[in-house]
C-alpha cells in the first residue's frame, strides 16, 4: 500500500513540476508574481504618509525586476503606470512625471494609456497645489485625446473640481464648456460608443446643474438610440431607469414623463431582454 | 433494537470500520485511488488557465464563465465550481466502481479468502454497468432533493414578515449544511444497493428492490453509520463558508489548499461510511 501511495504522490508532484515548468512566460505567471507585489502597493496606497522611503524603493525595485524579466509582456505598461503612481504616493513628483513621460513616449500607440499618463501628470501638479498647470494639462488632454475614456471624462472632472472648491462661477463655466464638448463629440461620432458615452456625460452635466428637463431628454435619447446589449447592460439599464424615474417623480413632478419614455422604448423594442425592468418601472410609477 | 442501543452500536461499527482499515490496509486502495483521481483532476483544473492547458480550457472557461476567470487570482474563485462539475463524471463512472472493489475486498476478507486487488477488480468488472446505473439513480435522487431545497429557497424569498426573514436566512446560510444532509439521506436510502450488486451479484433492479424490501427497517441505524463520520466534514464547511475572508487575509492559494483538504477528508469519510455499511450488511447477512 505504501508503494501505491508513493507512486500516486510521485505522479501528482511530477505532473505539478512538469506543468509549472512548461509555463514560465505567460500572462498568468506574471499576474501571479505581480499580485504579491500589488498587495504591498495597495497597503501603500491606503496611507502613503506612513510608508518609509526604503519600503517605497523596495516595492518599486520589485516592479522593475518584473519589467526586466518580462519586457515584452502586454502587462508591463500597466506596471510602468504603477511605478509612476508609487513615485506620486512618495511625493517625488518630478520622478513620477519623468515616468509618465517615458510611458507616453514608449507606448505612444496605446492612446488610452497615453491619455491616462497625461491625466496623471495633471494630478501630480494638482497634488503639488499647482492648479493652473494641472488645468492646462487637462485641457490639452481633452483636445488631443477626446475619444479616450479619460479624455471624455476630463471636462466633468474639471467642473467637479471647481464644485468641490465651492467656486460657483468657475463651476458653471466648466459645465457649459463640458456641455459644448460633449455635444460636439456626440454630433461628430453618431451611432458609436463615443456618442453613447458623450450622451451619458452630458446627462450628468445637466443633472449636476439641476437642468432636469434636458437631463431627461438626453437620457431618453441615449436609451432609445443605444438599446443593444453592447451599450445597455443590466447594470446600466438599472441605473438609467432609476435616474429617469427619480427625476420625473421628485424633480419634474410628472411621473407620466418617465412612463412615456419607457412605453416608447418598449414600443420600439417589444422583445428586449430587459423588458421586465421597464414594465416593473411603469407599474411602480403608476401605483 | 432499542433507540438506546442504536447509537453505541453504530459507534461500534464505525470503530470496527476504522480498525479494518488498519488491519487490512489493502481495502484502502480503491479509496486512495479515488483521492488520486480527484487530486489529478483538481491539478488539471488548477493549471487550466496556464499554457499548455489554457489552449483547450481557455476558450471553454471564457465562454462559460467569462474572460476574467482566466486571470490570477480570480481563477481560484471558480476552481471549486469547476471541480464540482468534474466530480459528477468521476462519481458516476469511477468512484462507485472503486467503492464496489473495496466492498469486494472486504467481503473476501470476511470470508477469509486471499483475494488480491486484481481479483477484486475482476469480480466487480462484470457488474460495472449495474454500478453505473445505481450511481445515476442516486445522483438523480440527490439532484431532485437538491432542487426541492432550491424551490423552498426561492419561495422563501417571495415571503414577507419576521418568520420569513428567519426562514430565508436559515435556508440561505444553511445551504452547505442542507446539501451535506441531503447527501447523507441519499447515501442512507441506497446504502445496500452496492453491497447487493457486488456481493450478491444482483442486477440493478433486484438490488434496488431488495435494498428497500429487506433493509428499510435498518434505516435509522444506517443513517447513523453515514451521519456520524460525515460530521467530520463540518469544519471544512465552516472554512468553506469563510473562504473569502481567509483567502483575502492570507493568499489566494488557500482556496486550492482547502479543496485538497476537503478531498482528503471526504474520501476518508467515504472510506469509513462504506466500510461501516458493508460490515453492517455482512453482520445482517450472518444473522439472517
Amino acid at each position: 500500500m505504501k508503494k501505491i501511495i508513493l507512486f500516486y504522490l510521485i505522479c501528482l508532484f511530477g505532473i505539478f513540476i512538469v506543468f509549472s515548468q512548461l509555463d514560465q512566460k505567460s500572462d498568468y505567471v506574471i499576474e501571479r508574481k505581480l499580485w504579491k507585489i500589488h498587495k504591498k502597493y495597495v497597503e501603500i496606497a491606503q496611507d502613503p504618509s506612513t510608508i518609509s522611503s526604503e519600503h517605497f524603493e523596495k516595492v518599486i525595485k520589485q516592479y522593475e525586476r518584473i519589467i526586466a524579466s518580462y519586457p515584452s509582456s502586454r502587462l508591463i505598461k500597466g506596471v510602468e503606470l504603477l511605478i509612476a503612481e508609487l513615485y506620486t504616493f512618495k511625493k517625488d513628483y518630478a520622478k513620477a512625471r519623468e515616468k509618465y513621460a517615458f510611458i507616453q513616449e514608449h507606448y505612444s500607440a496605446d492612446q488610452e494609456l497615453v491619455a491616462e499618463a497625461i491625466f496623471r501628470v495633471g494630478k501630480t501638479y494638482e497634488l503639488e497645489g499647482h492648479w493652473p498647470q494641472a488645468l492646462q494639462i487637462y485641457l490639452s488632454l481633452q483636445d488631443q485625446h477626446p475619444l479616450t475614456a479619460v479624455g471624455l471624462s476630463t471636462p466633468v472632472y474639471i467642473a467637479n473640481n471647481y464644485s468641490r472648491k465651492n467656486m460657483l462661477r468657475e463651476t458653471m463655466d466648466a459645465y457649459e464648456k463640458a456641455i459644448v464638448f460633449y455635444r460636439k463629440i456626440a454630433a461628430e461620432h453618431p451611432n458609436s460608443r463615443f456618442e453613447f458615452d458623450a450622451l451619458r456625460y452630458l446627462a450628468n452635466c445637466f443633472l449636476d446643474q439641476n437642468r432636469w428637463g434636458e437631463a431627461l431628454e438626453t437620457l431618453e435619447a441615449a436609451l432609445l438610440e443605444y438599446n443593444t446589449p453592447e451599450y445597455l447592460n443590466e447594470k446600466r439599464v438599472g441605473v438609467m431607469i432609476h435616474t429617469i424615474s427619480i427625476i420625473s417623480d421628485t424633480r419634474v413632478h410628472d411621473k407620466n414623463r418617465a412612463v412615456l419614455i419607457y412605453e416608447k422604448f418598449l414600443e420600439a423594442n417589444p422583445g428586449h431582454p430587459f423588458k421586465k425592468y421597464f414594465l416593473d418601472a411603469i407599474a411602480s410609477l403608476k401605483k | 433494537m432499542s433507540n438506546q442501543a442504536l447509537i453505541p452500536r453504530s459507534v461500534y461499527i464505525v470503530r470496527e470500520a476504522i480498525n479494518h482499515c488498519y488491519s487490512h490496509p489493502r481495502i484502502l486502495f480503491p479509496f486512495i485511488s479515488i483521492a488520486f483521481i480527484q487530486l489529478f483532476v483538481l491539478e488539471v483544473l488548477y493549471f487550466s488557465p496556464q499554457y499548455p492547458l489554457a489552449k483547450f480550457f481557455g476558450p471553454v472557461i471564457k465562454r462559460l464563465m467569462g474572460e476574467i476567470y482566466l486571470h490570477y487570482p480570480v481563477n481560484y474563485i471558480i476552481l471549486p465550481k469547476l471541480f464540482n462539475y468534474a466530480q459528477v463524471p468521476i462519481y458516476l463512472f469511477l468512484s462507485n466502481f472503486l467503492i464496489g472493489v473495496a466492498i469486494a475486498l472486504l467481503w473476501a476478507i470476511n470470508t477469509n479468502s486471499t483475494t488480491s486487488i486484481k481479483t477484486a477488480f475482476k469480480s466487480v468488472k462484470p457488474m460495472y454497468v449495474h454500478i453505473v446505473i445505481a450511481a445515476f439513480i442516486s445522483f438523480i435522487v440527490y439532484f431532485g432533493l437538491y432542487s426541492i431545497y432550491g424551490t423552498f429557497l426561492a419561495k422563501s424569498f417571495k415571503m414577507a414578515g419576521g418568520g420569513a426573514h428567519f426562514l430565508k436566512s436559515l435556508l440561505l446560510n444553511g445551504a452547505p449544511y442542507f446539501t451535506l444532509f441531503i447527501g447523507v439521506i441519499v447515501t442512507t436510502l441506497f446504502a445496500f444497493v452496492l453491497p447487493l450488486i457486488v456481493i450478491e451479484k444482483k442486477g440493478i433492479l433486484t438490488a434496488f428492490w431488495m435494498n428497500f424490501r429487506d433493509h428499510m427497517g435498518s434505516f435509522p441505524h444506517v443513517f447513523l453509520l453515514v451521519f456520524l463520520p460525515t460530521l467530520c466534514y463540518l469544519p471544512i464547511l465552516l472554512l468553506r463558508n469563510n473562504i473569502n475572508i481567509i483567502a483575502d487575509t492570507t493568499f489566494p492559494e488557500m482556496r486550492l489548499i482547502l479543496l485538497i483538504i476537503s478531498i482528503l477528508i471526504s474520501v476518508g469519510i467515504d472510506t469509513v461510511v462504506y466500510i461501516s455499511i458493508t460490515i453492517y450488511y455482512l453482520l445482517k447477512k450472518e444473522q439472517a
